[in-house]
């Protein structure tokens, strides 16, 4: 049926094949073009939607002090910030939890940067209690809250824990995160290290099996369902305490004192975790209820930002002169303390960091500062 | 082609070009518009027609590319639902290779300790999707009978034009209007009153009124599938040939008997595929359900329960599943079961229309 073939046909065919190709080749353009997700002047920082905003702040400032140097910053969850920072999708992985024996072995050119504190605190919607009256709680009690054992608020276990305290017969409604969270995490991990119950039916993880309560996507979603909701209990982290003026419970620490979250005893913790010749100097261990101390929340964490020893020398450079203005200047409280965390202290750090910005870029130290 | 799965998608393109209605018209003008059109006019068309004439061998070989472009347009679904059945089966393959059959009844999911179980998920999507579509099937065919054979032409006109733009309205939209209206009413009015009566003889009613839940979920859902459903059935309504109903005057039927047992009865199978394309919108919505349906891996026990639903567990955790090879395996398994439960439903549907309507319905859903 189409056997003829005059010149002007084919060249109306060769005109139509190379448009195709053009076509073609636009859309594979981004797959095939080397360096894919970033180039040397541009830094892509993505994971842990708790960091968030203090990327975005931190990205803001620098990319002011620094220009030609281009910051893009994403909230994607932390497990794709430390995979993508692993397979060299992204420059910087952010990421609320760190990095586990399991993920070392997979991904062992991962290098763990702590940059910032924060923590997970537990909030509560007690109908007829006064906004003043602190809860206090212990790992135990909560773990059988969140584990739907104790069922009623005037439960005589929370009431063993809070003497004076008239709490009413009302349900408990265990409220917890839906998405992957490192606030899940770091709450999961006091639970899992102080009760055995937790323990052994479900254990520490972003995303666990609740057994009861429901989830609900985001923080801002949990403080309003807590909020909305008489006789429910969740956690958030201390951003949002702050930024609401939650009520939050005391929690008890390992020597037995009850404290309440604060940037002043998070940061308490961290500088006992620091002290702590055991403390591994990658970071990479739990600092929930280990660390001793009477001012010292039991449930506080590092934030990170995970690097690929891999990257190439170009960005290397920028990735460690952004670290360490982050480790510097960046941990000012108009970018910390704002944002929801607390800062990190600088000088029981200095050691233990100079090793990691060793191992990223070898022969250089914490205190050096790169020209430009 | 002997691929089950082309064929239920061009059913549903089928289906989806019930929406096309008013091109259709547009081109039935246009012809009768030629027909009764005066010689002259007619004359005056065939020039550019002599001129492709001459240029004949040009305008085949434009012919042969367009048939071309035509054909990869064609594969291109075909490849593009292949690729993503792959895809999917290949991801999920070490938790099939793993778990079995026994995924689909075991309820144990602990990502940390690698036991996976979809048999939550698969219950709460049910849940959701049941209540959906027993609040949106009775409320749509009423509307519809309504808007075809009851209501004055100017206010069909206005209640069909808001309900295409109802079916138009994002998803997130309606979760916003799910946590910000329904859950207020279902917690503080309608789970009470639930639970103090009917729940007073059935614990099937009761629950501790959260507001968040399958209910609210599934009362959402259903709203949005209202539109659908409705619109489907009403342009079946509409097609019904004029002399069936004036038969059914002729022989002494009310206006409510021939509605209900002529009309109604002639285009069973435009309703039963809005509600399968109804379905299959409620079993994959995912925004408006993960705001509302509490996001608990249990399962529910009473209509005021909260679950989890497969969609949902997907948006909220896979981002952070892709970390682990077996959790993603796990979690798109259950993309896969759900992709493969909206096929069989679609094909069992037409084949059972197919016997239903003894071979009359060829092809189309919504026919009349």
């Amino acid at each position: 049926m189409f056997s003829s073939d005059s010149s002007e046909g084919r060249r109306g065919g060769n005109r139509f094949g190379r448009m195709l190709l053009l076509l073609v080749a636009v859309c594979l353009a981004p797959f095939i073009s080397p360096g894919t997700g970033w180039s040397a002047d541009s830094i892509t920082i993505s994971g842990s939607s708790m960091l968030f905003p203090l990327g975005q702040v931190w990205a803001i400032a620098y990319m002011k002090s620094h220009p030609g140097l281009h910051i893009s910053v994403a909230s994607t969850g932390s497990g794709f910030g430390i995979s993508n920072a692993a397979n060299g999708n992204i420059t910087i992985g952010a990421s609320d939890a760190y990095l586990t024996k399991e993920l070392r072995k997979r991904y062992p050119n991962l290098v763990s940067v702590p940059i910032a504190f924060d923590d997970a605190q537990v909030i509560y919607n007690v109908p007829g209690l006064s906004k003043s009256t602190k809860l206090r709680f212990d790992g135990k009690v909560l773990a059988r809250i969140f584990l739907g054992k104790i069922r009623y608020w005037n439960d005589h276990q929370i009431r063993a824990l809070n003497p004076g305290v008239h709490f009413p017969h009302t349900k408990i409604r265990v409220v917890h995160r839906a998405d992957a969270s490192g606030t899940t995490f770091v709450f999961t991990d006091y639970l899992n290290q102080t009760s055995s119950e937790w323990f052994n039916q479900v254990g520490r993880d972003m995303s666990p099996a609740w057994p009861v309560g429901s989830g609900y996507n985001g923080s801002d979603a949990v403080v309003a369902a807590v909020m909305s909701s008489p006789g429910s209990i969740g956690y958030v982290g201390l951003g949002w305490v702050n930024e609401y003026h939650l009520t939050t419970a005391a929690l008890k620490n390992l020597d037995g004192y009850f404290v309440e979250g604060s940037v002043d005893t998070i940061r308490n913790a961290g500088h006992a975790a620091l002290k702590d010749p055991s403390f591994p100097d990658d970071f990479n261990r739990s600092m929930v209820w280990n660390i001793h101390g009477k001012n010292v929340y039991p449930d506080a964490n590092f934030e990170f930002w995970m690097v690929n020893t891999n990257l190439d020398g170009e960005s290397m450079k920028h990735v460690r002169d952004l670290i360490i203005w982050a480790l510097s200047e960046g941990q000012d409280a108009k970018y910390t303390v704002n944002s929801g965390f607390a800062p990190l202290p600088f000088r029981p750090l200095k050691g233990r960091l100079d090793k990691i910005i060793h191992r990223l870029l070898p022969g250089n130290s914490y205190n050096e500062r790169s020209p430009g | 082609m002997g691929f089950p799965g082309l064929r239920v998608l061009m059913a549903g393109f089928s289906a989806s070009g019930q929406f096309l209605k008013g091109v259709r018209v547009k081109s039935e003008e246009m012809v009768s518009g030629v027909e009764s059109g005066e010689p002259e006019k007619l004359l005056q068309r065939r020039g550019p027609l002599d001129k492709r004439a001459i240029g004949k061998e040009s305008s085949i070989q434009s012919d042969r590319f367009f048939g071309w472009g035509l054909k990869g347009g064609g594969l291109f679904i075909l490849a593009l639902f292949s690729v993503v059945l792959l895809v999917c089966v290949v991801t999920a393959w070490p938790s099939i290779r793993k778990f079995g059959f026994s995924f689909l009844w075991s309820q144990a999911w602990n990502p940390s300790r690698g036991i996976f179980g979809g048999l939550a998920y698969l219950v709460g999507t049910f849940w959701v999707t049941g209540i959906a579509l027993l609040i949106s099937i009775p409320v749509a065919i009423f509307s519809a009978l309504f808007l075809s054979d009851y209501a004055p032409k100017w206010m069909s006109g206005i209640v069909s034009t808001l309900m295409e733009m109802l079916a138009g309205i994002p998803s997130i939209v309606f979760g916003a209007f799910g946590i910000t209206f329904m859950v207020p009413l279902l917690r503080d009015h309608l789970e009470p009153f639930l639970a103090n009566t009917l729940g007073k003889r059935w614990d099937f009613f009761n629950g501790d009124a959260l507001g968040y839940g399958v209910l609210a979920a599934g009362i959402v859902v259903g709203f949005m599938i209202v539109p659908l459903v409705a619109t489907v059935t009403r342009d079946s309504l509409l097609m019904v040939p004029q002399e069936m109903v004036e038969a059914s005057y002729a022989l002494g039927a009310t206006k409510a008997e021939t509605l209900f047992f002529v009309k109604l009865k002639a285009v069973i199978p435009g309703i039963v595929g809005s509600v399968i394309l109804g379905f299959g919108r409620a079993v994959g919505e995912t925004m408006a359900v993960l705001l509302l349906v509490g996001n608990q891996a249990s399962i529910p026990q009473t209509i005021q329960d909260v679950g989890y639903t497969i969609s949902s567990l997907l948006a909220n955790t896979f981002t952070y599943a892709v970390i682990d090879p077996l959790y993603a395996a796990a979690e798109v398994e259950l993309g896969l079961i759900l992709l493969l439960i909206t096929l069989v439903v679609n094909t069992l549907g037409r084949e059972l229309l197919m016997r239903l309507m003894g071979g009359r319905l060829a092809g189309s859903v919504g026919g009349g």
